[in-house]
């Protein structure tokens, strides 16, 4: 099924542009979604610093916020749009 | 004491008497500092159902028990009166540089009273106050007056706040300048400052406060930096400043646009943190006491206002004037940032009084011809605003005002007086709720909880538990306007190391159970100030329009049970009666 993953703020810079658009199996979970980003060292350092999924990225799932901490084991559908941003701060 | 002087100062611009007045070391304890000292002498000082723009509210500055001292984000210092603007309680905090020479005139707060004859600076020189013709200022923008009063001051370290035409004017959003563009922003304080004739306050001061435990404050700093620099945030904060938020509050369609109509806009790209950055030159900059260095200070790098340089803007003033005002180029609300700063006011409020005169026109309540994204007309308006000509002399009493003599009550888009800032409480419900109950209006800073919601910490959509969590946030918050500590630290200072910054200044050692008694004295002072100066209960709400018009590609809107049933929620756990019993009280 297909994905579409846009970057934000220094992920654009580091994944050369602000999406990608992505097949995957039926059945991928969010967590496994940044794995198959985590590609290069540089990335992995940025996703998965310290081997666990960076908590201060803001993912949001078609329109809704996916809670980093607790809900990366959900399962993708076809058409998922992910937003993804490094950080929120501000306001 | 440690950790504060113990003592406030009163000034009477009447008769230009000013007395010290010991402040007993109970009312630290139970309120701590900063706001909840001035809170305290807010309630016991001024007197009952006062005009906000008379000689006889009080007009209260204060720095916190965290600033003197080396600590990180401890670099704000805070006003308080009754609000012109709301009629309620009032408060607004500001960064850069000021407050460190605020504090180190000896004072924990100054309470000032009364009206001058004619416009005056005051001078605080550690325990010597003196009073100083203004006449050569009068006039004078904002930023100009500092940079005159700068100049004359430059042979001492001096921090010097100002107010602008508007200020002059008793625009009831007003604000006051420190440091060319920090400012103390919401509610109209400059009004306040403005109506006693004082048109600059000049500090300097060598007073030091004594630290309870300076081994505490030193092993303090060195550890929060270290795990400070490290956090990615701060990284982001740097790079994009608050501007940061644009992309992410358009994503999910709570970029209010269009005066409360529309989640996100067609021009976002032109408006984000990267249309900034490729627009303007922009340069981190950071107030005293930060390694986070979030300030914008940015210069135009083409178009009309090719070479113009301000501090900002900031995510809310793109949101004003880039989302609700559809302003469309970054640069242009760079050009609107800075009238509005240089006229002395509130970029929030502004910006949501010229789309609300946008709107109207375009539903035939007035004939002053403006449309979304006019940027010149925009900017006039500002300006008839600020000083008080033709249709700007109504929206310069805010859109409640406006929207009841125009008789377009239904785009009313305020909590008790006050316009929200960009973040759309049908999407960010615990937003809105923060919205409803905060003691100064619609405010997204007392709990700031856009960022639990978007972080993905509670569903935006979900009611049940969220006014617990918010209620938290609101708690914790409380006690960093009380020590004065900046809001994007929240990351990094939890219980415990709010614990290390009270005992290394006041010496106490308090759990996270003390703090949130705390917050409690403080959040029920507020709440008694506010009703017995007339607010009702069932204005702890939102504007009817969030229930009866969806937003977004989801069409999302909010449902009045719903809501209500978060407002209940919230008046349990926060220990208020509700609003029958409140009424019946009064009756
Ligand atoms: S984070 Fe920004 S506003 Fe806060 S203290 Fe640092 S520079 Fe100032």
């Amino acid at each position: 099924m297909k994905v579409k993953v846009r970057f934000f703020g220094d992920l654009r810079r580091l994944f050369l542009g602000k999406e990608k658009d992505l097949t995957v199996d039926d059945g991928t979970t969010v967590r496994e979604l940044l794995g198959f980003l985590a590609d290069r060292p540089d990335r992995r350092i940025e996703l998965f610093p310290n081997g666990r999924v960076n908590t201060h990225l803001v993912i949001i799932r078609n329109g809704l916020p996916v809670n980093v901490k607790g809900e990366l084991d959900i399962l993708l559908r076809e058409g998922d749009v992910l937003s993804i941003f490094p950080y929120i701060g501000g306001g | 004491m440690k950790g504060v002087f113990g003592k406030i100062l009163n000034i009477n611009c009447s008769d230009k008497h000013c007395s010290e007045e010991p402040v007993p070391t109970s009312v630290y304890e139970k309120f701590l500092g900063g706001k909840g000292l001035a809170s305290y002498l807010l309630v016991n000082k001024n007197p009952v159902g006062v005009d906000p723009l008379s000689p006889a509210n009080k007009l209260i500055l204060a720095t916190g028990p965290a600033n003197g001292f080396k600590i990180w984000g401890a670099n704000r210092y805070a006003a308080f009166t009754k609000s012109p603007l709301t009629g309620i309680y009032s408060e607004a905090y500001s960064g850069g540089k000021a407050f460190l020479h605020i504090t180190k005139t000896g004072y924990d707060a100054f309470v000032l009273d009364g009206v001058f004859d004619e416009w005056t600076y005051i001078e605080v020189d550690n325990n010597s106050v003196s009073f100083k013709n203004a006449n050569f200022l009068v006039g004078k923008d904002s930023l100009d007056t500092e940079k005159i009063l700068k100049e004359k001051y430059k042979e001492q370290k001096a921090g010097i706040l100002t107010i602008g035409p508007a200020g002059e004017n008793l625009v009831k959003f007003a604000y006051i300048n420190n440091d060319f563009g920090r400012c103390l922003g919401r509610t109209g304080i400059g009004a306040v400052m403005g109506s006693k004739k004082i048109k600059a306050m000049v500090f300097i001061g060598d007073q030091e406060k004594q630290a309870a435990d300076s081994e505490v404050l030193k092993a303090f700093w060195k550890k929060q930096y270290e795990v400070g620099i490290a956090n990615p945030g701060s990284k982001a904060y740097k790079k994009l400043g608050t501007s940061m938020m644009v992309d992410i509050i358009s994503t999910v369609e709570a970029f209010p646009s269009r005066y409360w109509h529309q989640g996100t806009v067609p021009h976002i790209d032109k408006i984000n943190a990267d249309a900034l950055n490729k627009e303007c030159e922009v340069k981190s900059g950071a107030c005293t006491y930060c390694f986070i260095a979030c300030n914008r200070w940015t210069t135009v790098k083409s178009g009309r206002h090719k070479g113009m340089k301000l501090d900002g803007p900031e995510y809310e003033t793109i949101g004003a004037f880039g989302g609700l005002n559809m302003v469309k180029d970054i640069r242009e609300i760079a050009y609107l940032n800075d009238v509005c700063d240089r006229l002395g006011m509130d970029t929030i409020t502004a910006g949501n009084v010229t789309a609300f005169a946008i709107e109207a026109y375009k539903k035939g309540k007035t004939d002053y011809a403006i449309d979304y994204g006019d940027v010149d007309r925009i900017a006039e308006l500002l300006r008839m605003i600020a000083y008080r000509e033709g249709f700007g002399n109504l929206l310069a009493e805010g859109v409640r005002f406006a929207a009841k003599e125009l008789g377009f009550e239904e785009m009313s888009i305020q909590v008790k007086g006050l316009e929200p800032p960009s973040f759309d409480p049908r999407y960010l419900k615990g937003m809105g709720l923060g919205f409803a109950v905060s003691d100064r209006g619609a405010c997204h800073l007392r709990t700031t909880f856009y960022k639990p919601e978007l972080a993905g910490l509670i569903d935006p959509d979900k009611i049940e538990g969220k006014a617990a969590m918010l209620l938290e946030y609101e708690d914790r918050l409380t006690i960093y306007d009380s020590l004065i500590l900046c809001r994007f630290f929240r990351d990094l200072y939890f219980w415990e190391e709010l614990n290390r910054i009270v005992k290394g200044t006041f010496g106490y050692d308090l759990s996270e159970r003390d703090f949130k008694s705390i917050s409690r004295n403080i959040a029920l002072t507020i709440r008694e100030f506010n009703l017995r100066e007339g607010m009702k209960p069932e204005e702890d709400f939102l504007p009817g329009h969030f229930f009866k018009h969806p937003v977004g590609k989801n069409q999302r809107v909010l449902k009045e049970e719903e809501f209500a049933r978060l407002v209940r929620d919230y008046y349990e756990l926060r220990g208020y009666s509700s609003a029958v019993e409140d009424n019946e009280r009064n009756e």
